[in-house]
């Protein structure tokens, strides 16, 4: 419609800022990637072509750490989603009390992250660290929880869960309440059991939201540093070293710039994949919704 | 007001605050001196009670970070060529890297012209030495640390053994002591750094050829003498506390101090962390001794000057000088071995500081890193590969001919011939 | 929703047993911070402990948290100031606009926040040092507003996209131009999104880290710059920093809590579709 031209405009001050801030360091990150820049040496930096991302490609790491960063991220957003709804559903029978557990389950989403993988740290490093030292008070040895490739991973994974469900619950929580009661009073008299109704009802009715939240999570997910940093630094070897740890490594630890650009650029890449991808799995017939 | 002219008022209220601090004009009366370090009580010291009024018209302001923060902090800093970093706090291996690209100043003439006034013969030529990048003198050294055999001494006396002198008997002491509730031995093997600085006692404990040739920078780590004592490691991880993989001093320290762990190697500056009741459940029953074999790392450290400051640099090598003056280094003995031989040899301060006779011992043996600028990326390299032969990723062997390979492609790469 | 005693009960308790698991790290890192470090650190753990409260003392008067804070509030509030108005304009034009295009060009916004931001922060930083707004209040801001953009932008969005098409039409109809009918119509009722988009705007500039080490200095470093160099070598430093983190945490649950009623309004308003 026409008046909608007009609506540009408004966009317009958003676009101006990001362009005058942003996108200089985007497109400088982006294009450093062709360049071989060592840090130490910058004047030094030369034209390599597609080098950088060959080299990526064809060394072992990189594939590690994307298959790392699949697991984790994976393993994260889904039982972040599964613990989500569950106590998003929970919270929306509860006919009293619901706001007090919602402010209350806020807290590790609002805790600056760098003081949740501190205050996590506490929790799971051996010995002397709470799940241990409980544990011991029985006499039990827990888990190698940081110092084991394989459960290192599984902590992590709890780590972010712990830091990100309370934005499943937040915005699914919200999305419960917008849904018309009457489709489900409905469909209890119609003798729908719990299940029926969430599967016909409820999840079909939140759509938008799920992939709002599941889009944001997994472009997050893939974003995720500060925690692992902390708790295990892309270790033990390269167990929990997803690809923006990889980043860092190579960027920061190694000062080739120009391979972490590359490697960002990559990055990039797959998240847009999967973002339209899980677009399109959830609105294959509907076009209007995103 | 709506809600919503609220808002505009504000954005607009804050966006005068925004633009009122656009770069602050610095005071014309005392010009700031920013000093950088990682946060220990060496530094604390120096920087917050030492440096201060070391020089008038000019405020020292410490900055201090995590080991981590700071070296990257640096490090991109230098490279840009911030004049935000007027001082910062480095040891012998930081030097050669600095030094070979160009980031410092040489201070050969003005450790001259003062040579007299501050007293600068009293710290021994060959720790000034380790200043030194090229030839040139690049760094103003404070002190040394070195890392030791840390043991209880009570549960030692109890059996009746004596501290280890070689790697067989620490093992074997290691399992002795190992208990569900306290491990025989500790190990920390957090990347890079911390993992670094464990190993280099094992590789140069295990034979004379270390980790690197020293001349050369070779790798010498897959040889027979290398993988032994990776095998080593490997077996003494059966005795120590779990997640040492990721164990980092602090947490090795806590170890010790909570009575989690019974024997092995750490910083001397830790040392006096032990007899702290307020952090202690262990006063008085820590000993120390030279570690098995011999071999592990001492560093000097201290500060240097950074070419792109925008500060004189006679004014900040006089802070630097002043806050050496022997009077100082004494309240500063507390936290590393000084490095002027009058406060050394001083026998209240030796007696204060009981863990400095391992100490003094130590060094006899004692060696820092191949002097290879590169040492820090070498280093990542390595430790990653020793990471997964220890995690039975791969074969000890195998992991350590991979890291040679990987290594000898990286020193390459950066203008070594290596054969 | 029918619910008996029985079933109330169940919901509570479950709920109960799963909020205090999750602040279990939030609690224990509190009595750390209370705690001196020989009794931290044990195994088992201290329950029973004489408290201390030094280490908040010494973070907040020895270590200068209050200019931290000071200068976190600034740099988060200014940032909410610009980003939300802004976000908000943006927000409605892309749930109007429903063409290819405007998809296409939201999905590129997205971009911003799929790059690894530890790469941005190199180029940003030689950027402002060539402007010279290194440790200035100005830079940082930006940086952060730019930052959250695309979020912001696309959370506003999914807000406006369920108010109806009829609202702004019968606005125009009557002779408003599209100024004021957003600013009449639209935007009254979507105030409460606008209370769920602020508390994330803050959240995120508040917490802000990498750019935030970057980009400041001695003047303007920010909390979660300052408590993270107190994860050193020291362990007394342990305590101190579990001290600073619940003193860093403290303002935004503060801020959460007081505002937790328009909050819960956003949310059960159906603004969210």
């Amino acid at each position: 419609m026409r008046w909608q031209k007009n609506l540009w405009w408004f966009a317009a001050p958003s676009f101006l800022l990001l362009a005058a801030v942003m996108f200089y360091p985007l497109f400088s990150a982006i294009r450093l990637s062709v360049f071989d820049y060592y840090l130490v040496r910058p004047n030094d930096a030369t034209f390599v072509g597609l080098d950088n991302y060959i080299d990526l490609i064809t060394e072992g790491r990189f594939w590690s750490s994307l298959s790392n960063t699949m697991l984790i991220a994976g393993g994260s957003v889904l039982l972040e989603f599964v613990l989500g709804l569950a106590v998003a559903l929970c919270l929306y029978s509860l006919q009293r009390g619901a706001r007090l557990f919602l402010v209350l389950q806020l807290f590790p989403l609002i805790i600056t992250p760098v003081v949740a993988a501190l205050f996590l740290k506490w929790m799971f490093v051996a010995r002397w660290g709470l799940i241990d030292a409980s544990l011991a008070s029985f006499d039990l040895t827990g888990p190698n929880w940081l110092g084991s490739p394989a459960w290192a991973k599984l902590t992590v994974i709890l780590a972010d869960a712990w830091k990100f469900t309370p934005f499943m619950i937040l915005v699914l929580y919200a999305g419960l309440q917008s849904i018309d009661r009457n489709l489900i009073d409905s469909g209890r008299i119609d003798g729908a059991s719990g299940w029926q109704l969430l599967y016909h009802v409820i999840i079909p009715a939140l759509r938008p939201l799920i992939l709002f939240v599941l889009i944001i999570r997994i472009m997050d997910a893939f974003r995720f540093f500060d925690t692992i940093y902390v708790l295990t630094g892309g270790g033990p070897g390269t167990a929990t070293e997803t690809l923006t740890i990889y980043t860092f490594s190579l960027g920061f630890r190694q000062l080739e710039m120009g391979k972490a650009a590359a490697l960002g650029v990559v990055t990039l890449v797959l998240v847009s994949v999967l973002v339209m991808a899980t677009a399109y799995l959830l609105y294959r017939r509907e076009k209007g919704a995103f | 007001m709506t809600y919503y002219s609220r808002i505009r008022a504000f954005a607009a209220a804050s966006a005068a605050f925004a633009a009122l601090s656009l770069p602050g004009v610095a005071s014309a009366q005392t010009k700031t001196v920013d000093v950088f370090s990682h946060r220990y009580p060496f530094s604390e010291y120096y920087i917050e009670t030492a440096m201060q009024g070391a020089v008038p018209g000019y405020d020292v302001r410490s900055n201090l970070s995590t080991f981590q923060q700071f070296g990257e902090k640096v490090r991109i800093g230098l490279a840009s060529g911030s004049d935000e970093l007027d001082l910062i706090h480095c040891q012998g291996s930081k030097v050669r890297e600095y030094g070979k690209n160009d980031w410092l100043e040489p201070i050969d003439d003005l450790w001259e012209k003062y040579r007299v006034e501050y007293q600068l013969d009293d710290i021994p030529e060959n720790i000034v030495n380790e200043m030194r990048y090229d030839g040139k003198l690049y760094g103003f050294p404070f002190g040394l640390n070195t890392m030791f055999f840390f043991y209880r001494k009570d549960l030692f006396d109890e059996k009746g053994v004596k501290p280890p002198t070689t790697m067989e008997e620490y093992v074997d002491l290691a399992k002795a002591f190992n208990t569900p509730q306290r491990s025989g031995s500790q190990l920390t093997l957090q990347p890079v750094e911390t993992a670094l600085n464990e190993l280099h006692w094992h590789f140069n404990a295990a034979g004379p050829n270390g980790w690197l040739d020293d001349k050369t920078f070779k790798p010498t780590f897959n040889q027979p003498q290398g993988v032994k004592a990776i095998e080593l490691v490997k077996e003494l991880s059966k005795y120590s506390p779990p997640g040492y993989l990721t164990n980092d001093n602090n947490a090795a320290t806590v170890n010790f101090q909570q009575g989690l762990a019974t024997m092995g190697l750490q910083w001397a500056s830790r040392a006096k962390a032990m007899d702290n009741p307020e952090q202690s459940k262990v006063v008085g029953k820590i000993d120390f001794a030279p570690p098995p074999g011999g071999g592990s790392r001492v560093v000097v450290i201290g500060f240097c000057l950074p070419s792109s400051s925008d500060i004189d640099r006679e004014v900040r090598f006089r802070i630097l000088a002043e806050a050496s003056k022997a009077e100082r280094m004494r309240g500063g003995a507390d936290f590393s071995i000084p490095s002027r031989l009058s406060v050394l040899s001083d026998s209240e301060i030796q007696k204060s500081n009981r863990h400095f006779a391992a100490a003094i011992k130590t060094i006899e043996t004692a060696r820092d890193y191949p002097p290879v600028p590169e040492y820090s990326e070498v280093g990542e390299i390595l430790v990653r590969r020793v990471h997964q032969a220890l995690s039975d990723e791969m074969p000890v062997q195998d992991a350590l001919d991979e890291a040679a390979g990987e290594v000898t492609e990286l020193l390459r790469k950066r203008g070594y011939d290596i054969q | 929703m029918r619910g008996s005693f029985r079933q109330q009960a169940m919901l509570s308790a479950f709920l109960g047993i799963f909020t205090i698991v999750t602040l279990i790290p939030v609690i224990w890192a509190f009595l750390t911070s209370i705690k001196k470090p020989v009794d931290a650190f044990t195994v088992p753990p201290t329950i029973f402990f004489t408290p201390t409260l030094e280490f908040h003392r010494q973070v907040w008067f020895e270590h200068g948290f209050w200019s931290f804070l000071v200068n976190s509030l600034i740099v988060a509030a200014c940032t909410v100031a610009i980003s939300v108005p802004l976000g908000t304009l943006g927000g409605y034009a892309f749930a109007r606009i429903r063409t290819g295009h405007s998809r296409a060009v939201l999905f590129g916004l997205m971009t911003i926040r799929m790059f690894p931001h530890i790469l941005l922060v190199i180029p940003f930083y030689l950027l402002a040092r060539s402007l010279h707004l290194i440790d200035t209040y100005l830079v940082l801001i930006l940086a952060f507003v730019a930052l959250n953009q695309p979020f912001t932008i696309w959370l506003m969005r999914s807000f406006f996209v369920d108010l109806p098409h009829e609202l702004d039409e019968a606005a125009l109809i009557d002779g408003c131009n599209n100024w004021q009918a957003f600013y009449r119509v639209i935007l009254p009722v979507a105030r409460p999104g606008i209370a769920v988009t602020t508390l994330f705007s803050l959240q995120l500039a508040y917490n802000e880290f990498l750019f935030a080490l970057v980009l400041t200095g001695s003047d303007t470093k920010t909390l979660p710059v300052a408590i993270a160099s107190f994860g050193a070598e020291d362990i007394s430093y342990w305590t101190l920093s579990a001290a600073g983190a619940i003193g860093i945490s403290l303002p935004i649950l503060i801020f959460v809590l007081l505002m937790q009623r328009h909050l819960i309004r956003g949310l059960t308003m159906g603004a969210i579709k």
